[in-house]
C-alpha cells in the first residue's frame, strides 16, 4: 500500500464522488529550508473540545491535551502571532474544556492524558493494550478559518496491578524490576509482549498501571556473563581514553556484545552480571557442586512465562495481591564453543533463548528473558545459571547497521559487506549440565536482483534509482527472524542490488524509497512472487530476483455512509486479499492488506494495491487486528468482493457495519 | 569540625608506587549485622567493591550467616559499601551512617579481614504528588536531599547513602527509603516529556467564552470571519517547576523533614508549581551585520550559584538561514546565549538576557574572530613517549565552571598541536592525565608562564603560538600515613593538600588535591607540581565547595607547610590532635 501524496488523494477522491476538486492543500511549512525561519502563517481555525471519562458526560479536568499535525511545523519554527511551532498543549478546566486557536487549515491528531486516566486519542474506541500499526489514529480535520465544536475526547479510568516480591526466607526482595508482559490472542494462540516495568519498594510491594487486558507478571534474572579477561582488557581502554574506546566498541557492537553497565559477581574467569541492577547477586552460592541463583519467576511461583497465572484487568480495576514468591534453586550449566570457518569465535555474544511460541510471534521475537554469554579467547562461553526448559542458542556476528548500509555497486562491482557469520540450534536442557556443545556458526547467504521499471515514462533518473532499498522480512518464528541481522539491500546505478549476508529460510522482500509515481508490481524468484509471499532463501543464497516497477497503480475510493443513510460514526475502512495465503501474517506487513480512516465527509481511497481480488469492509468501533485469520473470517460476510486490474481506479461507496 | 594536627615525618614508605599488578591474588572477607542488640547476621547483603583509579566494581550478596567473601583481587585501592533493601548503606570505614567510608589497600597476595559491618534499617518518607483536585501525579522524580545548614545557607550535605530518590506511579505515590537520619528537604521535579514548543497554554476564561461564541455561531460549518479586534490576548504558557515540599520553588522556603533511626514519616505530600515560560529570539549577525546561519547557540544559566542543588540546564540550538534562533518555554532567570560557528573561520559572539515571564524577541548576537593556540608537547623523561599522542591533547575551556565544551587540539605525529575556534575571555587549559599511563604532566609554559595552575586572560587578535605543553614519567608523590595521639593509624579522614600561593585557589587546579585515607591511615598524591602546599587532615569534606577560596580558607590555621621538589618522592606523616573551632 502507497499513498503517493496528499494531493492526488484529494483529487480521486474527490473524483470519486463527482464533485468539483478541493483547492490543494497548501504546501507542507517545512522541506524548503528558504522559508523554515520565516514565521509560519496564524490561521483562524479553532478547535473547542472536552475531556470527558469514557461511557460518561463527566468532565476530566487538568487533562493535559496534545495537538499535532504538519501545519503546525516543527519546534524551531513559529507562527506570525508569535506561537512557537510543533506540537501544542494545554490542560482542560474545570469543565474539561480546552481551546487550541488560531489553526492553519489541515489534519490534526489530538490526544489527551489526566492523571487517574490512561491515555487515549481523537475517537479511540477503548484503551491500547498493544498498538497494532493498522490501527490508524483518527485526525480531526480543521478546514480554512473552521470553528470546531464538536471534539470529544473519552478517558478511560487507569487500571492497576500491584503485589508483594517475597524470598523463601519470607523476606521482601526490595528494589528489583518487576516485568509485565501482555498477553493477547492472535488467531487464538497467545502472543506475549513486554508492556512495562515496577520496581519494589523497601517492603516488596510494586504498582504497575496497565490499561485493560490479560497480563503475566514476572521477575526476569537470565543475566550476562563476560570473560573478565574481557573485561579488563575494557577497564584499561577506558583508562587510556582517545580512539581506542571507540574502536573496542565498535568491535564488540558487530558481535552482538554490549558490556554491562552493573557491576556484577566474579565466578571463576567470568563475571555474572544481573539483568538490571537491584537484583540480588546471581549465583547466590556454590552447595555440593552446583550453584544456586534465583531462577525467573512468574506470579505466583511460576518458571516461566508460558505457566505464569494470567492476570486479568478490567477498566479502573486495582488488582492486588499479584505476588511473586522467588527462591533460590540449584542451576544447571550450558557451557560449549563457538567455532566459525576459520577458526573459533572470539568476544562473540551467545544468547540463550527460552522457545515459547507466544514471543515467537513477531519478527523479531520478542526479547524476554534471554541470557547472554561472551566467548572467550578460545571461542568457549559457559552459561551458569540456566533453568530447565527448551532453548535456542544463537550467535550473530554481522555488520552494523554503518557497515550495512550504503554499498554502492559502481559498475556492478558489490562492494564486499564484512561477513555475516550465524549459528542458531536448539537445546533442551532437563536434569543435566550441558557442556561441550559444539556451535558451528557459517556465513550467511543474499539474495541477489535487479530493479526493472514497466511504464510509459521513461525510467526515473539514475539518482533516484540508488535511494531505492530492498528489504527482506523473515517470517516470525524462523531463524532469520531470530538472528536479527540488519538486511537492508542496496540499488546499484545499473539496478543490481544485493542484500547484506542473511540467515536462510522464509522471506518476503519489500522496497523502500520507490521514485514517486511508482510501485512494486512484483518481485519474481523464478515463478514466486517474493512480494506476496515469503520465498525460501536458501543455504546457497537466491540469485536473478526481478523486482519490476510499474508507473500503473490502482485506486479504490468511495464515501463511507452509515446504517439508514446516517452519517457514518468513526467507520475504518479495511482491505484484505480474497486469497487467504496472501493474508497478513502475524508480525508482518502485507501490501495487499490496508486500513484507511475515511475523512469527514466520509471519502476514502486506497491507492497502489497491486491487482487482485480483495474483500473491502468498513467497520464502525473497535477495530478489528487485520493479522488474525479468525477476525478477518468474521469479517468476510460484512465486505464486498472486488477485483482490481492493473491500473484501475475504481469507485465505491460502503456502508458502514458494527462488528457484533 | 576540624581537626588540628601537627606533623611529623616516617622514614619509610608505606605504599607501594601504585604500580598496577597483573596477578590477582588478594582478597577481602567479613560479615554483615543488623544494628539490633543480638546483632543478627544479615542474609542477601549487596555488598559492592569499587577499584579506585581504574572504577571497575565488583559484587557479592552475603551467605545466610552474613559471611561474604572477595576473592582473586589485585593489588590496589578499594571502596566497598554494603546495602539492603530497607537499610541505610554502609560505608566501610565510615564514622557514621550515610557517611563516606575510607578506602582499603590491598597488597599482592594479602587477605584482609574486614571489621564487622553493622547496617541499620533506614528511614522513609512517603507521600503523595497530586494535582489541586487532588488527583495523583505520575512520573514524578521525587528526591530527598540531605542538608545542613551552615551560617543560614542551606548545603547539600556531603553524604554518601544509597536510594533517595523514587518515582511516582500513576495514583502519585511515592516511597523513598533506607534513608539515614537526618535534616532532608523533599524535591520534586516531573519526568513526563518536556513539551516541544512554547509550554502548556492555558485557555483564559475570555477565550473559552469567545471561542464558544464563534463555535455555536455556526455549528461545525463554514468559516466565520472573526472580527481581529475581538480576539481575545493568548493564554500565558507555564511550566511545571522543580519544586520542594511543601510546595515551594525557592529552596530557603523548603520545610526541613527530619528522621530519626528508623522512622517512617507518611504524608509528605505535595504538588508541582508552575511557573510561567517565555521566550527568546536572537539574531546572529557576523562581518558587516550579515545575518550568520548554522552557528551554533548555547544557553547557559548565567546565575548557577543560585540553584540550592546544582540542577541547572544548558541548551545548545543552530541558527536557521536568517541567523536567528528561538528559544521557546524558558523559566524565569538570567541566560548567557553565547554563538559560535564551526567551521573555519571561526567565530563568536555572546549576550546576556533576563527573562521575567516576557518574551524577548530582539536579541542580536554580533560575532567576531576566535583565536588559535599552538604549540608542540614534550615528553621528559626515561622511559619511551607513548605511541598514541591523541590521549595527551591539551583542550582549552571557559574557566567558569558551567561552560559550552572546550576545544581539544588536534596533535600531529611530530608532537605539535593547534587549538582552533579558542574564545577570548578568561580560560584554562586543560592537559590530561590519562589514568594508567606513567607520563602526568608537569608544565604548560606560555610566554615564560605556566598556563597549567590557573585561568589565565586571552584577549582578542593575541598571537597564540608558542605553547610548549610537558608530560613527565616521573611525577612527585606525596604519600604518608595519619595517626592519632598514641600513635595508632588513624583514617576515617580525608587529607587535603592545597597550595600556599592563594592566587592557585581556582576551580579544578591540580595543587588543590584531596584524598581520602586508606583503612591503615595511609594516603598518596602522585602529580603535585613543585611548590608550597598546605597539608591538612578534616573529618568532612564539601566536594561542591572545594575549590573555594572562602571554603580553603578556613582551613589554613589547621594546616602546616610542606614544600614538594621536582619529581620528589616526599612522605609526610600526619598526627591528629585536639579540636579547632573552624570560626577565626
Amino acid at each position: 500500500m502507497l499513498v503517493v501524496g496528499i494531493g492526488l488523494l484529494y483529487a480521486s477522491a474527490a473524483a470519486a464522488q463527482g464533485a468539483p476538486p478541493p483547492p490543494p492543500p497548501p504546501p507542507p511549512p517545512l522541506g524548503n529550508s528558504e522559508i523554515s525561519s520565516k514565521p509560519i502563517e496564524a490561521g483562524t481555525g479553532l478547535i473547542l473540545g472536552r475531556v470527558v471519562e469514557a461511557g460518561t458526560t463527566t468532565p476530566v479536568p487538568d487533562a493535559m491535551v496534545t495537538l499535532t499535525g504538519s501545519a503546525l511545523g516543527t519546534a524551531g519554527q513559529r507562527f506570525t502571532n508569535g506561537v512557537a511551532g510543533g506540537p501544542r498543549l494545554t490542560v482542560t478546566d474545570t469543565s474539561g474544556r480546552f481551546l487550541f486557536r488560531d489553526l492553519p487549515m489541515g489534519n490534526y491528531q489530538i490526544s489527551a492524558a489526566a492523571q487517574g486516566f490512561s491515555s487515549a486519542g481523537y475517537q479511540q474506541a477503548k484503551p491500547n493494550q498493544v498498538r497494532r500499526s493498522l490501527d490508524l489514529p483518527r485526525p480531526v480535520e480543521v478546514r480554512e478559518g473552521e470553528k470546531r465544536g464538536d471534539v470529544t475526547i473519552n478517558l478511560w479510568r487507569h487500571s492497576g496491578i500491584s503485589g508483594a516480591v517475597i524470598d523463601e526466607a519470607g523476606e521482601p526482595v526490595v528494589g528489583v524490576t518487576v516485568s509485565v508482559l501482555t498477553r493477547t490472542l492472535v488467531s487464538g494462540k497467545p502472543v506475549m509482549q513486554n508492556y512495562t516495568t515496577a520496581t519494589t519498594d523497601d517492603r516488596g510491594i510494586y504498582w504497575a498501571e496497565v490499561v485493560p487486558g490479560d497480563y503475566v507478571v514476572g521477575i526476569l534474572t537470565a543475566p550476562t556473563t563476560v570473560p573478565n579477561a574481557l573485561l579488563d582488557e575494557w577497564i584499561q581502554v577506558r583508562a587510556e581514553g582517545g580512539d581506542g574506546v571507540v574502536a573496542f566498541v565498535g568491535r564488540l557492537g558487530a558481535a552482538g556484545v554490549s558490556l554491562p553497565a552493573v557491576a556484577g559477581v566474579r565466578l571463576g574467569a567470568t563475571t555474572v552480571t544481573p539483568p538490571r541492577p537491584g537484583w540480588i547477586a546471581p549465583p547466590l552460592t556454590a552447595a555440593g557442586g552446583r550453584l544456586y541463583a534465583y531462577p525467573s519467576t512468574f506470579h505466583p511461583a511460576a518458571p516461566s512465562a508460558a505457566t505464569a497465572a494470567i492476570v486479568t484487568v478490567g477498566s479502573g480495576d486495582e488488582k492486588p495481591g499479584v505476588n511473586i514468591q522467588v527462591s533460590p534453586r540449584p542451576m544447571l550449566r550450558v557451557s560449549g564453543r563457538v567455532r566459525g570457518p576459520d577458526g573459533p569465535l572470539v568476544n562473540v555474544a551467545v544468547r540463550l533463548i527460552p522457545i515459547d511460541p507466544a514471543t515467537m510471534m513477531s519478527s523479531p521475537p520478542s526479547q524476554i528473558d534471554e541470557a547472554v554469554a561472551v566467548t572467550a579467547a578460545d571461542g568457549s562461553f559457559a552459561f551458569s545459571t540456566v533453568s530447565p526448559g527448551p532453548y535456542r542458542v544463537r550467535v550473530l556476528q554481522a555488520p552494523l547497521p554503518g557497515q550495512a548500509g550504503p554499498a554502492p555497486m559502481a559498475g556492478g562491482q558489490a562492494r564486499p559487506a564484512p561477513p555475516t557469520l550465524w549459528a542458531i540450534q536448539n537445546v533442551s536442557v532437563s536434569e543435566e549440565d550441558i557442556d561441550g556443545l559444539d556451535v558451528v556458526a557459517k556465513r550467511g547467504v543474499r539474495f541477489t536482483g535487479r530493479v526493472v521499471f514497466e511504464g510509459t515514462p521513461p525510467p526515473a533518473a539514475a539518482g533516484q534509482l540508488e535511494r531505492i532499498t530492498v528489504v527482506p522480512r523473515a517470517v516470525p518464528g524462523t531463524n532469520g527472524s531470530i538472528a536479527l541481522a540488519p538486511g537492508t539491500g542496496v540499488v546499484g546505478p545499473d539496478g543490481e542490488f544485493a542484500t547484506p549476508e542473511l540467515v536462510p529460510g522464509p522471506y518476503v522482500l519489500e522496497a523502500l524509497n520507490l521514485p514517486a509515481g511508482w510501485v512494486v508490481k512484483s518481485a519474481m524468484a523464478g515463478s514466486e512472487d517474493a512480494a506476496d509471499r515469503p520465498v525460501e532463501l536458501g543455504e546457497g543464497g537466491l540469485d536473478n530476483i526481478t523486482i519490476t516497477l510499474t508507473d500503473k497503480f490502482t485506486a479504490i475510493s468511495g464515501a463511507v455512509r452509515g446504517p439508514n443513510e446516517k452519517a457514518p460514526g468513526a467507520p475504518i475502512v479495511g482491505v484484505f486479499p480474497v486469497d487467504r495465503t496472501m493474508w497478513r501474517r502475524v508480525g508482518m506487513q502485507s501490501r495487499r492488506t490496508a486500513t484507511s480512516v475515511p475523512l469527514r465527509n466520509g471519502i476514502y481511497i486506497f491507492v497502489g494495491l497491486p491487482p487482485g481480488e480483495y474483500y473491502i469492509v468498513a467497520i464502525d468501533g473497535a477495530v478489528p487486528d487485520f493479522s488474525d485469520p479468525v477476525e478477518l473470517t468474521a469479517l468476510i460476510p460484512l465486505a464486498q468482493k472486488i477485483s482490481l486490474a492493473a491500473g484501475e481506479r475504481k469507485g465505491l461507496d460502503l456502508r458502514s457495519a458494527v462488528r457484533r | 569540625m576540624i581537626r588540628a594536627l601537627k606533623a611529623f615525618v616516617v622514614a619509610a614508605a608505606l605504599l607501594p608506587a601504585g604500580q598496577a599488578s597483573s596477578t590477582a591474588t588478594g582478597s577481602i572477607s567479613g560479615v554483615v549485622l543488623g544494628a539490633d542488640a543480638e546483632q543478627t547476621p544479615l542474609r542477601r547483603v549487596t555488598l559492592t567493591l569499587v577499584r579506585s583509579a581504574f572504577g571497575d566494581s565488583r559484587v557479592t550478596s552475603s551467605d545466610d550467616k552474613g559471611r561474604y567473601l572477595f576473592a582473586d583481587l589485585p593489588a590496589g585501592l578499594y571502596t566497598l559499601n554494603a546495602t539492603k533493601g530497607a537499610y541505610v548503606q554502609a560505608n566501610y570505614g565510615a564514622t557514621g551512617l550515610g557517611l563516606p567510608g575510607s578506602p582499603i589497600p590491598i597488597a599482592n597476595g594479602q587477605s584482609f579481614s574486614a571489621e564487622p559491618i553493622v547496617l541499620t534499617r533506614g528511614a522513609v518518607i512517603s507521600g503523595r504528588l497530586t494535582t489541586p483536585a487532588l488527583q495523583g501525579l505520575r512520573s514524578v522524580v521525587v528526591e530527598a536531599i540531605q542538608i545542613q545548614t551552615v551560617n543560614g545557607t542551606r548545603r547539600r550535605r556531603p553524604a554518601s547513602t544509597g536510594q533517595v530518590t523514587a518515582t511516582t506511579d500513576a495514583r502519585g505515590m511515592y516511597r523513598i527509603y533506607g534513608l539515614a537520619p537526618g535534616d532532608y528537604v523533599v524535591a520534586a521535579r516531573s519526568l513526563l516529556e518536556r513539551p516541544a514548543g512554547d509550554g502548556v497554554r492555558q485557555a483564559t476564561i475570555e477565550e473559552l467564552r469567545w471561542a464558544t461564541a464563534l463555535v455555536s455561531g455556526s455549528p461545525g460549518v463554514g468559516p466565520q470571519p472573526p472580527g481581529p479586534t475581538s480576539d481575545p490576548p493568548l493564554g500565558r504558557t507555564t511550566a511545571d517547576a522543580p519544586t520542594y515540599f511543601p510546595g515551594t520553588v525557592d529552596v530557603s522556603a523548603a520545610a526541613v523533614v527530619t528522621v530519626q533511626k528508623g522512622e517512617e514519616r507518611a504524608g509528605v505530600d505535595f504538588g508541582l508549581e508552575h511557573v510561567p515560560t517565555a521566550r527568546i529570539v536572537a539574531t546572529v549577525l557576523g562581518p558587516g551585520g550579515r545575518p550568520m546561519p548554522s552557528v551554533s547557540v548555547f544557553r547557559l544559566p548565567k546565575d548557577v550559584g543560585a540553584t540550592f542543588d546544582g540542577r541547572y540546564t544548558m541548551g545548545v540550538h543552530l541558527t536557521g538561514p536568517q541567523g536567528q534562533v528561538f528559544l521557546p518555554a524558558l523559566p524565569p532567570g538570567s541566560y548567557t546565549l553565547q554563538a559560535r560557528t564551526v567551521p573555519a573561520p571561526q567565530m563568536w559572539g555572546s549576550v546576556d538576557v533576563t527573562l521575567a515571564g516576557e518574551d524577548r524577541t530582539d536579541i542580536q548576537i554580533f560575532l567576531e574572530p576566535a583565536l588559535t593556540m599552538s604549540g608542540r608537547l614534550v615528553f621528559e623523561g626515561t622511559t619511551p613517549a607513548p605511541q598514541s599522542r591523541t590521549p595527551f591533547a591539551p583542550r582549552i575551556e571557559a574557566a567558569a565552571p558551567y561552560s559550552p565544551p572546550g576545544m581539544t587540539a588536534t596533535v600531529d605525529p611530530d608532537s605539535s598541536f593547534r587549538i582552533t575556534g579558542v574564545i577570548p575571555g578568561t580560560v584554562r587549559l586543560v592537559v590530561p592525565s590519562p589514568a594508567t599511563s606513567a607520563w602526568v604532566p608537569k608544565s604548560a609554559m606560555f610566554h615564560s608562564r605556566d598556563l597549567i595552575d590557573e585561568p589565565f586572560e586571552i584577549r582578542a587578535g593575541e598571537d597564540g603560538s608558542g605553547l610548549v605543553v610537558t608530560f613527565t614519567d616521573r611525577p612527585a608523590v606525596l604519600s604518608g600515613k595519619l595517626l592519632d595521639a598514641t600513635g595508632r593509624p588513624a583514617p576515617q579522614f580525608y587529607v587535603l593538600v592545597y597550595s600556599t600561593n592563594r592566587a592557585h585557589w581556582t576551580w579544578n587546579s591540580r595543587r588543590t588535591r584531596p584524598v581520602r585515607a586508606g583503612i591503615d591511615g595511609s594516603y598518596r598524591i602522585s602529580g603535585l607540581p613543585p611548590g608550597e602546599y598546605f597539608l591538612c587532615a578534616l573529618t568532612e569534606l564539601d566536594a561542591t565547595q572545594q575549590y573555594e577560596p572562602t571554603y580553603l580558607e578556613q582551613f589554613v590555621p589547621a594546616s602546616i607547610k610542606i614544600s614538594i621538589g621536582e619529581g620528589e618522592q616526599k612522605v609526610q606523616g600526619l598526627r591528629i590532635g585536639g579540636t579547632l573551632n573552624p570560626e577565626p
